[in-house]
């Protein structure tokens, strides 16, 4: 407190406290005790509310006396208090961080993800909740169950995004999601699906051909949805990044494939740009005959 | 007497029965020939746009009678020739089409179908199928 306000505080108590006193002859004297030590408001004005103060009690990290150690790591995540494990986490120094630390990060992860589990919900706190954790903690790369609850979540608060959101933003996001390392096949398919159903079939190309490259991901090549959805993206003007997937993914997946995209390529017209797209691998595997033969040969040249 | 009068009304009965089978006969008769006439017109059409010279014909073989008043026989084989007139969309299809149909038989058979020996196209008309014209396009395309 400034000292001129100390001394403005005293006058003007003593100002006050004199005036009962001299009209009563000294027999009425008024009683003071405080144990204030600093500025008092009732309500602070709202301009000069902090974001602090404006923040949950919950998400203010305890304050402890003496620096975190792992046994209070332990503890948080002996009570399930996941919310104050993360906030603690970081505070064991980086040369500290060890296998027991790692396996802590994954606690947490899972003990705070798996409660965004229930249907409905905001997309964007979910996802916000799955990257307070990843990447920011690179270990949980290695943990399947972590990808596995992340692949779940993920998918789900996308697939409301695109039914109630900006799906040129949800696109966006979406992409950043799923495209961050690790890439997994049942992310890359289940993403796929999503976008397919929640945007658009032609765009769906571009996840299959993420998972083709993922660890187990040639099984996507039997996939129920893969075959119509490379089809819609055959039919997108060839430079089109979702055409060069599509291209990829028919390529990688040939045998599966050709039969549709030989019978498909029998119903264009003209030079379509199906017709540009599917021509050279039909050639190349002399999958065709006939005018169909001479039409694609046409378009090669 | 009452012999007689028996068998006078087995003749009569017998006489209008063969009289309305010959007038069912000649009905069907007419409609096919109706649907002979409108289908030349859609041969004409056809090699107009595929600056060709096939013949196109029905063959009645097997025909479902019954469905005959019901379904435009005639419009099945159009449907038929469209699906040639697509494939005349460009110069390559319009010149296969030219060298290499000269013939296109609509029959009638259990399935939709078409074959392309020597020249001939044969059809089968079905008339529950659906998309025909697309069906003998994407056909032609391998077979041409």
């Amino acid at each position: 407190m400034p000292l001129y306000r100390v001394f403005i505080a005293i006058l003007t108590f003593f100002a006050i406290a004199a005036s009962p006193a001299a009209a009563t002859g000294g027999q009425q004297v008024p009683w003071d005790r405080s144990a204030l030590t600093s500025d008092f408001h009732f309500q602070p004005a709202a301009g000069q509310r902090s974001k602090e103060a404006a923040q949950p009690a919950a998400r203010a990290p305890v304050k402890l006396a003496r620096a975190t150690t792992m046994a209070d790591l332990d503890a948080f995540a002996a009570s399930g208090s996941w919310a104050e494990l993360y906030g603690r986490l970081t505070d064991i120094a980086p040369a500290k961080r060890d296998a027991h630390w790692n396996s802590l990060v994954e606690q947490a992860a899972l003990g705070e993800l798996g409660q965004q589990t229930a249907p409905g919900g905001f997309p964007a706190e979910r996802l916000a909740a799955i990257e307070r954790y990843y990447p920011k903690f690179p270990a949980l790369a290695k943990s399947d169950k972590f990808l596995a609850l992340r692949t779940k979540i993920g998918l789900e608060a996308f697939a409301r995004c695109f039914e109630i959101g900006d799906g040129f933003q949800c696109r966006t996001d979406f992409e950043r999601f799923v495209f961050t390392a690790p890439v997994t096949a049942e992310l890359a398919l289940g993403a796929a699906h999503v976008i397919g159903v929640g945007l658009n079939r032609q765009v769906a190309a571009v996840f299959y051909e993420a998972g083709l490259d993922a660890p187990g991901g040639q099984a996507i090549c039997t996939d129920s949805e893969l075959q119509y959805d490379l089809l819609r993206g055959l039919e997108l003007p060839p430079e089109y990044r979702e055409a060069k997937a599509a291209r990829n993914v028919m390529t990688k997946c040939w045998e599966q494939v050709k039969g549709a995209v030989a019978a498909n390529t029998a119903k264009e017209a003209g030079e379509s740009y199906f017709m540009h797209n599917a021509c050279p691998a039909l050639l190349e595997h002399n999958s065709l005959t006939g005018l169909l033969q001479k039409r694609c040969q046409a378009i090669k040249q | 007497m009452k012999a007689l009068k028996a068998i006078g009304v087995v003749a009569a009965a017998a006489v209008l029965i063969a009289v309305a089978a010959q007038a069912q006969s000649l009905k069907l008769r007419q409609r096919m020939v109706n649907e002979d006439v409108e289908l030349a017109k859609h041969a004409d059409y056809t090699n107009q746009q595929c600056s060709s010279s096939m013949t196109v014909a029905f063959d009645w073989t097997g025909v479902p009678e019954d469905q005959l008043s019901t379904y435009s026989a005639n419009g099945y084989c159009d449907a038929a020739l469209e699906g040639i007139r697509r494939v005349c969309g460009d110069a390559l299809g319009k010149d296969a089409v030219k060298k290499q149909i000269k013939s296109v038989t609509c029959g009638f058979g259990p399935a939709r179908d078409i074959s392309l020996k020597d020249g001939a196209v044969s059809y089968k008309i079905n008339f529950s199928s659906a998309n025909d014209a697309d069906f003998v396009y994407e056909q032609l395309q391998n077979k041409l």
